[in-house]
């Protein structure tokens, strides 16, 4: 089931009447209904993954109290690593251990040693969101340990605190900080937050379905069909995709903590129009900002952070965009995007600039002056190069691409189909709204709330036509594979 | 909670006037198309006795026009470029389904050697030429059950029938690419630039490697249609430039389980191998289109002793 599906559509208005009208204010039967709605929700996908996913919360749930009532250091650490061990392991054989198998088998051949890895890799599927489930409870365990947080002993408000329905399946990754409090608070309806939510949701759909999927189409076509093109052609498939990613995952993020706001709990904030970045340090923490900051606090800060010498702070640069970009998936054209990224951070780093553009672009301001112009188009190009990487399906693709991409007619002018052109309408549309609402949580917060309510209607109307009308095959979304 | 339901129910009851104006877009959509076959058949106004099936060299190699001609029998092309045999089989079916249609006697579907049952970039179910037409029911539902459209919103809202194709509201106009005669055939006058002129001598063998079973399973479909209602089959492989692809005649007759009659142009006539008789590689041009459906028209005629 999954946000832009019919399924979803009969689900949540369910969920939404049960949770207001018949669990009403009693916070106990609320918490019981989401984690019943979540679970449902995640066994749509495959109900064997449910008993992966309730291993993985009583293991966070047990292991928890045990960190805590540790009487010894021993047992303390014993508990911990264990943790740490089971929930990593579970993650690296569903979602490493083929590509180990593979790519050990191709070093081992590289050297003359024959080693078949079907005889030994795993024929398992990967479970959906296993990546972002396994995050929360290693942060709840992680703060545990370095006693930031209590343990939770309600097992009910542990278990939706992971298997939350909104941030399930693709984040954004919660800290047990951020959300554990709003669970266990009393919650009632409040209009303002519902309409809210509702315009939240309504731009996530409208990002997700018009201009993602919009794009994902010539994407699609064109990295599929790569030489056949132009390098002016497989310039716009990258631009596409470049564009496809953010609507895909930041609609989603969108739809998510909009959801959640109409049952009165507040997700963290997960895009921050990284696309109006100056440089590649600000892109980065306007981008997929809750694991960002999970990796910041995790394992840059403990691996020594900035604060150790030049060397210190170049390994951690490459180590926090190597596990970064291996996080999104067993593949080395993931590796080589976290790598390239991180090449991308060292000089401003090295330079002390990385903080350089910390308040929102132009702000106040209806223009950007030309020095901010200037660093948009730059950082943005740079994204659109790394994308490509991100995209294909392996390195040599990556670079086959790159090469056909400069080689071949980079300035003539793209060869696409007409209905292109209606893409890229809606994608200027959008950079209007989102450069319009670049000031506030997103792009529709504020947007013509001054208006007649006539007129904001129409708007609204507007964006539920295009969705409806651009609503065929559902597509899911990219990182539902993560 | 009170005032949000009332919001939302007031804004709905607008939403679904707004809806029905869409209408007048969905409704004038086939206005803006040069192309009608496909509308000729969902309206019920096929009535030959010879249908032609096929992608692009169905449509560019055979002259229907010929058949009436030189035997007095109507016969029309319904072949589609850049078409695959999903697309094939749903447009028989839906001519045999369709009040209205005359069942026709003779079927000729003109395959792609050798990537009729193959995957294939430049084949596919062409979507795009039944957007325009979702003011049919008939194709409104065969959309919902390829899953291009959800059932609820599409009984729901007009706006879900509509694709973003229908909103370019530029009336299309034929290309010289894409001139239609009246019998429905599409063949083509110049010749393409790209076209190497290579003729090929020595055959390829088909391999079985890259077929796809969802199209193996639509070219056995086409079959039964045919052999339920009677209808005679004859599956003819058109002229590339270069011979005949091994094997694959012998292919298509084991998927159609020996019902159709599998015919192949005469590879001795050295105007095959002529590059002024063909458009690329892989199409007649309007010359040699005429060869080849005179010599279509021969086998037929020998074939029921005209």
């Amino acid at each position: 089931m999954i946000f832009n599906s019919i399924e979803f559509a009969l689900f949540f208005p369910i969920v939404f009447f049960l949770y207001w009208f018949i669990a009403g204010k009693n916070i106990k039967w609320q918490n019981i209904l989401l984690l019943g709605a979540s679970l449902f929700f995640y066994g749509c996908w495959d109900w064997r993954f449910v008993f992966l996913l309730s291993f993985s919360t009583f293991l966070g749930y047990f292991t928890g109290i045990r960190i805590e009532i540790a009487k010894t250091q021993f047992w303390k650490k014993f508990w911990f690593w264990l943790s740490i061990v089971l929930n990593v392991g579970f993650l690296a054989i569903f979602k490493y251990y083929n590509f180990f198998i593979d790519s050990f088998a191709g070093l081992f051949n590289s050297f003359g040693m024959h080693l078949d890895p079907s005889s030994i890799t795993l024929n398992v599927i990967l479970p959906v969101g296993i990546s972002f489930y396994t995050f929360h409870v290693l942060s709840y365990v992680i703060d545990i340990y370095f006693g930031r947080i209590k343990s939770e002993r309600r097992l009910v408000d542990f278990g939706l605190f992971v298997a939350y329905f909104p941030l399930l399946v693709a984040g954004p990754i919660e800290r047990a900080t951020h959300l554990l409090p709003q669970i266990q608070k009393e919650r009632s309806f409040d209009y303002a937050k519902a309409v809210d939510g509702l315009r939240q949701i309504l731009w996530g759909l409208f990002k997700k379905v018009v201009i993602a999927d919009g794009c994902a189409e010539w994407a699609n076509m064109i990295f599929d069909g790569y030489t056949d093109y132009s390098g002016s052609t497989l310039f716009m498939g990258a631009f596409f995709f470049t564009i496809q990613i953010y609507c895909d995952f930041s609609g989603y993020s969108d739809i998510a903590l909009g959801t959640s706001r109409l049952f009165g709990i507040e997700l963290l904030r997960n895009f921050a129009f990284p696309y109006f970045s100056r440089d590649i340090a600000e892109f980065w923490r306007r981008w997929h900002i809750s694991l960002t900051t999970w990796f910041r606090d995790y394992l840059y800060i403990p691996l020594g952070g900035s604060k150790g010498g030049t060397w210190m702070k170049i390994r951690n640069t490459f180590i926090i965009f190597l596990v970064s970009g291996f996080w999104h998936g067993a593949n080395w054209t993931f590796i080589v995007w976290g790598a390239l990224n991180a090449f991308y951070f060292l000089p401003l780093m090295l330079t002390n600039s990385n903080r350089n553009n910390l308040e929102i672009v132009a702000q106040g301001r209806y223009f950007p002056s030309i020095r901010e112009v200037v660093g948009m188009l730059l950082t943005f190009l740079m994204a659109v190069f790394g994308w490509i990487f991100f995209r294909a399906e392996t390195m040599t693709q990556a670079i086959d691409f790159i090469k056909r991409m400069f080689a071949h007619g980079l300035f003539k002018s793209p060869k696409l189909p007409e209905l292109a052109d209606l893409t890229l309408v809606f994608i200027i549309f959008f950079f209007i709204i989102e450069w319009l609402g670049r000031e506030n949580k997103y792009a529709l917060e504020r947007f013509g709330l001054k208006w007649y309510v006539p007129f904001r209607w129409v708007f609204y109307s507007f964006l539920i036509v295009c969705v409806i009308v651009l609503s065929g095959k559902e597509q899911e979304f990219i990182y539902f594979q993560f | 909670m009170k005032k949000i339901l009332i919001r939302l129910l007031i804004f709905a009851g607008c939403f679904f006037i707004l809806d029905k104006a869409f209408l007048l877009v969905r409704n004038s959509a086939p206005e803006r198309e040069v192309d009608r076959r496909l509308e000729k058949i969902v309206t019920g106004n096929i009535k030959s006795d010879i249908l032609i099936y096929g992608s692009s060299r169905g449509a560019r190699s055979v002259i229907a026009k010929v058949f009436t001609d030189s035997l007095g029998i109507s016969a029309y092309n319904l072949s589609f470029p850049g078409s695959d045999i999903t697309f094939h089989e749903y447009l028989l079916r839906l001519t045999l389904e369709t009040k209205g249609n005359k069942k026709p006697k003779t079927v000729i579907l003109v395959v792609d050697d050798s990537d009729e049952l193959k995957v294939s970039k430049s084949l596919k179910f062409r979507l795009d030429r039944m957007y325009p037409l979702v003011k049919y029911k008939a194709i409104r539902e065969e959309l919902v059950r390829r899953k291009e459209k959800k059932p609820i919103l599409n009984e729901l809202f007009v706006i879900h029938q509509l694709n973003k194709s229908n909103f370019l509201f530029k009336q299309k106009k034929f290309t010289k690419n894409d001139s239609i005669m009246p019998c429905g055939s599409m063949p083509i006058s110049h010749q393409k630039k790209s076209f190497n002129k290579m003729y090929k001598k020595v055959p390829y063998n088909y391999s079985r490697d890259a077929e796809l079973i969802q199209k193996i399973r639509a070219l056995r479909a086409f079959k039964d249609h045919c052999k339920k209602n009677n209808i005679e089959l004859i599956v003819a492989i058109p002229p590339n430039f270069r011979v005949v692809t091994n094997g694959f005649a012998f292919r298509l007759n084991q998927v159609m389980e020996g019902y159709a009659t599998i015919w192949v142009y005469d590879q001795k006539n050295p105007l095959y191998s002529n590059p002024d008789y063909f458009f690329d590689n892989a199409h007649l041009q309007t010359n040699g289109s005429y060869v080849y459906t005179n010599e279509l028209v021969k086998f037929y005629r020998e074939k029921h002793n005209l």
